[in-house]
């Protein structure tokens, strides 16, 4: 068990308007598996996702990150679980702006405290794993949509993480770069034994789901391995 | 105080060959006509005099010697500072209420102007005002005769004693003047100046009864400011030379650069 | 750490538009303070200068009764042992005893009230400025061996109608009410620009006032001017020489310029205030634009600082690159600034700089004893004061962005823009 969620609710007020956006969600999600979670816009799938990543916290209801409650954690403690346990790729503006691709990759690396060598070599590596030698020294500017989440894959992966959660990445791209960057997931997931998960509403994604959550109004309605 | 020493006494027999007394007259008599009759013992048309004068602060002293020179009629009167040698040769002229002062290491003639009226004179107790006042005591005053007193102060010798109160239009600074003149010999002895506040300002004493070409009459005339504790002025007449012949060339300005 | 200061840096790369025009005000703001203040360095000094310099001195020492009754029962009668006492103290760099007397100045039928002050031509030389070439109009000034010389204020001498070789007459009193009197030779005539000097002043020799013909006062003086070296101990000298004093017969005065005439402090002390207010609204209206480049910078990241919060960056390390960029700003604007100030400082340091032109100069000579030109003067302790202010200032306004970045929670920060 890598992650599992007990009851999770969250509620947004706004303006003295409440949404809830999970209305209690149980699922258990284990080493290895590549999930995609999938429903309309506004079912809750990036808060859930949030959860997960522990980027935000529940109104109702527990998280846990392989058995530790994640709500008891400190700032500092969340903050050292999302360096070392967990990769991120949001759906769009991953990277920081002013620095290459190289170095975007290398700054998670940094934050671990890895000597110079070691990181470049690193961030080489995973680079290359996405297919993106040769850029590495390009700035998201200069770099395409596809281009630029692959980086941000290769950047997920730097620290070694047990768990990347992707918001949608492919929204922001064409059909045929979409697919490939869910390819390189999987391939990914298949030789180095990643846990993925990632939410979308595209059916391109849907289909390569190895186990498919569909979520619908804050809730979990269906749970498949197809 | 002072005291009218044994020598006017003495004198006593010669003073009723000149100042002889109003008691002959046997009738009391006039405030003015004392003064005006003290006035002729003490002047005359012209007169020429000798004086020293001594002036006495807490931390000074000066002396003072001079020659006068006096037209009582014409008003008018010339000295001639002889010493010490930085006044050497300073000379006052006076006419009427005129009054210039020549300086002899500038060869400068100034005249003294009513703002420096009440300056004191050569530094002494008297001020410039007291020499060109003399003979307004008959013109501008009007005289009261309030009886003949004994002064303690003064030897309790028996004196008229007279007020002066300035006539309304009279360019006179006191508020009134006092004096006591003593009834034999007819001779002043004390005056007394007041402000018009009703202060005792000046006191002048006038003693040493002496002999002075047939007059006889005081030879030192002690002034004090009463403000200034300490100062004091003593004139000492050294000799005088009643109806002089004195030309007029004397009281002019010309005089006043080269005095003889 | 390294990291950062490579993101910092170029995050102010990227916007060059933008950390242009913010250096730019922080340059310009120190250009501004670093010259304002080298003209009051320059200025304030000379000012003072010009005051005292001329005549009056920096200190003066006299009876306290000559200060409200200047005449002369209030002098002081023996004035060896106050100018032995001022002599010896290290501070005073010039000394001038004086004899002021008051009285008439006549030529032929013109006469006129003034001063005729007694001065040991020398030391007076050594004091004060008045014998300097720009003021001597005609003539000269005196020196120990003119008996009876005089050098006469010009507008005293037009009022009497008095030239040079002629002759004038003084009259006073004496210390006892006697009238004191002398002649005088007019050998220079001076023009000062200061009405009091040139309208009613006469300079002689202190022998020929207190001559035994005269006033007959040996070694009298009325006052005694000093100049210091050190102005900055004013006060303290002031306290010395006081003490010193003490125990002579007569009691002793010693009053600074400052005492003497308060309206220049006064005066100074507004143009100062007026100085710290024009200040005050410079910084205030730099560290807002600073402020506002920084926050608008902050926020048009806060997505990124979300994602990099997102990452795993500490809440400091997202400060520390906010207020690296500020530093960066700051040190660069501070650089040019400080050059540029330097320069543009030395440039007119060296040239002066003409403020008053068109007005006219007597004006200013009574009001100010004031130069048209102003020179003005960099002080190393204060242009040090002022980089530093500034840079502190710079870190302290990006403190509040650099905690607002910091304190984005990462899924707001993310949700910020999309």
């Amino acid at each position: 068990m890598i992650v599992k969620t007990e009851g999770l609710k969250k509620v947004f007020s706004s303006d003295h308007v409440e949404h809830p956006a999970l209305r209690g969600v149980d699922v258990q999600i284990n080493e290895g598996e590549f999930v995609v979670v999938a429903g309309p816009s506004g079912s809750g799938k990036t808060t859930l996702l949030n959860m997960i990543g522990t980027l935000d916290s529940p109104t109702e209801g527990k998280v846990f990150f392989k058995d530790r409650d994640v709500g008891a954690m400190s700032v500092g403690e969340r903050t050292e679980l999302r360096l070392h346990k967990i990769g991120f790729v949001f759906q769009a503006y991953n990277l920081i702006n002013v620095l290459t691709a190289a170095e975007n990759v290398e700054y998670v690396l940094l934050l671990q405290g890895l000597a110079g060598e070691q990181r470049r070599q690193r961030a080489h590596e995973l680079l290359e794993a996405v297919g993106l030698e040769g850029l590495e020294n390009r700035r998201p500017e200069q770099l395409s949509g596809g281009e630029q989440q692959r980086v941000a894959v290769a950047r997920s992966l730097a620290s070694e993480p047990e768990l990347v959660l992707a918001d949608e990445p492919t929204a922001n791209l064409d059909q045929a770069t979409g697919k490939e960057l869910i390819e390189l997931m999987l391939e990914l997931n298949r030789e180095r034994g990643i846990t993925f998960v990632i939410s979308s509403h595209d059916r391109m994604v849907i289909e390569h789901a190895r186990r498919l959550l569909r979520l619908l109004d804050g809730r979990i309605v269906a749970d498949e391995k197809p | 105080m002072n005291r009218i020493p044994n020598t006017a006494l003495a004198l006593a027999a010669l003073a009723a060959a000149t100042a002889l007394p109003f008691a002959s007259a046997q009738q009391e008599p006039t405030a003015l006509e004392i003064i005006q009759r003290i006035e002729d013992l003490m002047r005359s048309d012209r007169s020429y005099a000798e004086l020293t004068m001594e002036i006495i602060t807490p931390d000074w002293q000066r002396t003072v010697t001079m020659r006068s020179y006096d037209d009582r009629e014409g008003e008018r009167s010339f000295i001639h500072i002889l010493s010490p040698r930085r006044d050497e040769n300073t000379t006052f002229l006076r006419v009427e209420f005129n009054l210039w002062m020549y300086l002899p290491r500038a060869e400068r003639t100034i005249r003294i102007p009513p703002s420096m009226m009440l300056n004191s004179w050569m530094g002494s107790d008297f001020t410039n005002d007291d020499l060109v006042r003399e003979s307004s005591y008959i013109d501008d005053y009007d005289h009261e005769l309030t009886g003949i007193e004994e002064l303690e102060e003064l030897d309790a010798i028996p004196c008229y004693h007279i007020v002066m109160r300035p006539k309304p239009d009279a360019p006179v600074t006191w508020g009134w003047v006092e004096v006591w003149i003593s009834v034999e010999p007819l001779l002043p002895v004390l005056y007394r100046y007041y402000n018009q506040r009703g202060e005792l300002r000046k006191e002048m004493i006038m003693s040493e009864i002496g002999e002075m070409d047939g007059h006889l009459l005081p030879t030192v005339w002690t002034m004090r400011t009463m403000d200034k504790p300490g100062h004091s002025t003593v004139i000492r007449l050294e000799s005088m030379d009643f109806d002089a012949d004195i030309p007029d060339r004397v009281f002019t300005r010309q005089h006043l650069r080269n005095p003889r | 750490m390294r990291i950062f200061l490579a993101i910092a840096w170029r995050n102010v790369m990227r916007n060059k538009k933008r950390s242009f025009i913010t250096i730019f005000a922080i340059a310009f703001g120190l250009i501004f303070l670093i010259f304002m203040w080298s003209i009051i360095d320059g200025v304030y000094p000379v000012m003072i200068d010009n005051m005292t310099g001329l005549f009056m001195g920096h200190m003066e020492v006299s009876t306290p009764e000559f200060v409200d009754r200047p005449a002369l029962e209030n002098a002081i009668r023996d004035g060896d042992p106050v100018i032995a006492a001022v002599r010896d103290h290290p501070n005073v760099e010039a000394y001038s005893p004086r004899m002021r007397l008051f009285g008439l100045l006549s030529y032929a039928e013109n006469s006129q009230g003034g001063v005729v002050i007694g001065i040991d031509p020398e030391l007076e030389r050594e004091l004060g400025r008045l014998d300097d070439d720009e003021f001597i109009i005609e003539g000269r000034f005196i020196t120990s061996d003119d008996v009876r010389g005089a050098v006469i204020g010009a507008t005293l001498a037009k009022n009497l109608d008095a030239r040079l070789g002629e002759r004038i007459f003084f009259l006073t009193q004496g210390p006892h009410q006697e009238l004191a009197y002398t002649n005088l030779n007019v050998i220079g005539i001076l023009k000062s620009h200061v009405p009091e000097i040139d309208g009613s002043m006469v300079f002689v020799r202190r022998a020929d006032l207190t001559d035994a013909d005269v006033l007959d006062m040996p070694g009298a003086v009325t006052d005694v001017a000093i100049r210091l070296r050190d102005q900055n101990l004013l006060e303290e000298t002031k306290a010395e020489l006081q003490s010193a004093l003490e125990g002579h017969d007569e009691q002793k005065l010693v009053r600074t310029w400052k005492e003497i005439v308060p309206w220049i402090e006064q005066a100074l002390a507004m143009d100062e205030a007026f100085f710290y207010f024009i200040v005050l609204i410079m910084f205030t209206v730099v560290v807002a634009g600073i402020l506002n480049t920084v926050l608008m910078s902050v926020m048009e990241r806060t997505r990124e600082f979300g994602i990099m919060r997102a990452l795993g960056t500490k809440g400091w390390q997202i400060a520390t690159v906010v207020s690296l960029e500020s530093v960066m700003l700051g040190v660069i604007g501070l650089v040019i600034g400080a050059t540029c100030g330097i320069v543009l400082t030395l440039i007119l340091g060296q040239t002066g700089l003409d403020l008053y032109s068109g007005i006219d100069e007597s004006f200013m000579g009574e009001f100010y004893f004031f130069e048209t030109r102003i020179y003005p003067l960099l002080n190393l302790d204060h242009f040090i004061t002022t980089c530093i202010a500034v840079m502190v200032m710079i870190v302290l306004v990006s403190l509040y962005p650099a905690r607002k970045a910091a304190k984005l929670e990462p899924v707001v920060a993310i949700k910020a823009l999309g």
